[in-house]
């Protein structure tokens, strides 16, 4: 008996079937991978947004005193700590340490209210890639001095503004981070601001399509230490 | 409820009043999509106040900017009570 092969027609068929199936998983995968690219990068503004704020917003609380440093350029955002001899061991963290947070006071009023002596400077302020201070640019950068002179970039905390101290920028979908402060009430107006865009991917123009921009704004006391 | 838990309520309310805002100016005309409501929502105790804004990007016939902004009353934050949370973005809608 005679093997009957395929014919033109059943090829024909079985080619365009195939090629169909190959089309529609080829499209619905390209989809899927912008989508997810998509999403991973709203949420990754909306998520550094919320880190630089809380991450501000915890020095800014243990603060006995907050300035803002104003320059032609980007201002700074002066926190002064309360003067702590155990915080002198940390200096070299980028954080402070929950355990030694209150520090001991130098007198205790009647009233109950702590005096304190001035600490560490902790600076945040936006500028170039160069970390200088009062430099146009959107690198949010923490800066840490013992005393009251403006930062320089060598007093840049690495661990804090970048990856593994010298790597990318933490925050590189950050574009920018204002302050105002309201001295009578001992508190910081914040605003950061994020965008679904990598530092290198952003036009010039401010419109890209299916780019967003996160806001989020938060008001912050500082410690009313010095009553 | 903690406020990092309203904060994610809110934003993803925000997210999806921003997205859907988008879809309406890309199907009809974007001009008269703005409002400004006191809303809803679940989980957050006060009401909030939720800004949302269709605008035309000067210079262009198709561009408009979508702006939706949040602000809510954090009952454990006393003296710091406001919270405020904004997402743009640009669509392009062939009704301008």
């Amino acid at each position: 008996m005679a093997k009957r092969a395929f014919t033109l027609i059943e090829l024909l068929l079985a080619v365009a079937l195939t090629g169909m199936i190959l089309g529609v998983t080829i499209a619905t995968y390209a989809f899927t991978v912008t989508r997810l690219a998509q999403t991973t990068a709203r949420f990754t503004s909306t998520d550094q947004v919320r880190k630089v704020l809380d991450e501000v917003e915890d020095v800014v609380r243990d603060s006995v005193n907050v300035t803002v440093v104003s320059t032609a350029q980007n201002p700074g955002l002066k926190c002064t700590l309360a003067a702590d001899s155990k915080k002198a061991a940390d200096a070299a963290s980028s954080r402070l340490l929950a355990a030694d947070r209150l520090a001991n006071p130098i007198t205790i009023s009647k009233r109950g209210y702590e005096r304190h002596g001035s600490g560490k400077r902790v600076w945040f302020y936006m500028g170039d890639a160069s970390g200088n201070f009062g430099t146009a640019g959107a690198y949010l950068w923490r800066a840490e001095r013992n005393d009251d002179s403006n930062p320089t970039a060598a007093d840049r905390v690495m661990g804090w503004s970048n990856y593994y101290t010298s790597g990318g920028s933490r925050f590189p979908v950050l574009t920018g981070f204002t302050f105002s402060l309201d001295a009578v009430n001992r508190n910081v107006s914040m605003t950061a601001i994020g965008r679904s865009l990598w530092r290198d991917e952003r036009s010039g123009t401010g419109s890209d399509g299916d780019s967003q921009t996160f806001t989020e704004s938060r008001t912050v006391s500082w410690r009313h230490w010095f009553k | 409820m903690r406020e990092v838990e309203q904060r994610e309520y809110v934003l993803g309310y925000v997210r999806s009043q921003l997205e859907s805002l988008a879809a309406t100016s890309r199907k009809t005309k974007p001009s008269g999509l703005s409002t400004t409501a006191s809303t809803t929502i679940t989980g957050i105790p006060k009401a909030v106040t939720v800004d949302k804004k269709v605008t035309a990007v000067a210079g262009t016939t198709d561009l408009f900017f979508v702006d939706v902004t949040a602000s809510w009353t954090v009952s454990s934050a006393p003296d710091e009570p406001v919270r405020t949370l904004r997402l743009t973005t640009y669509v392009r809608s062939p009704y301008g």
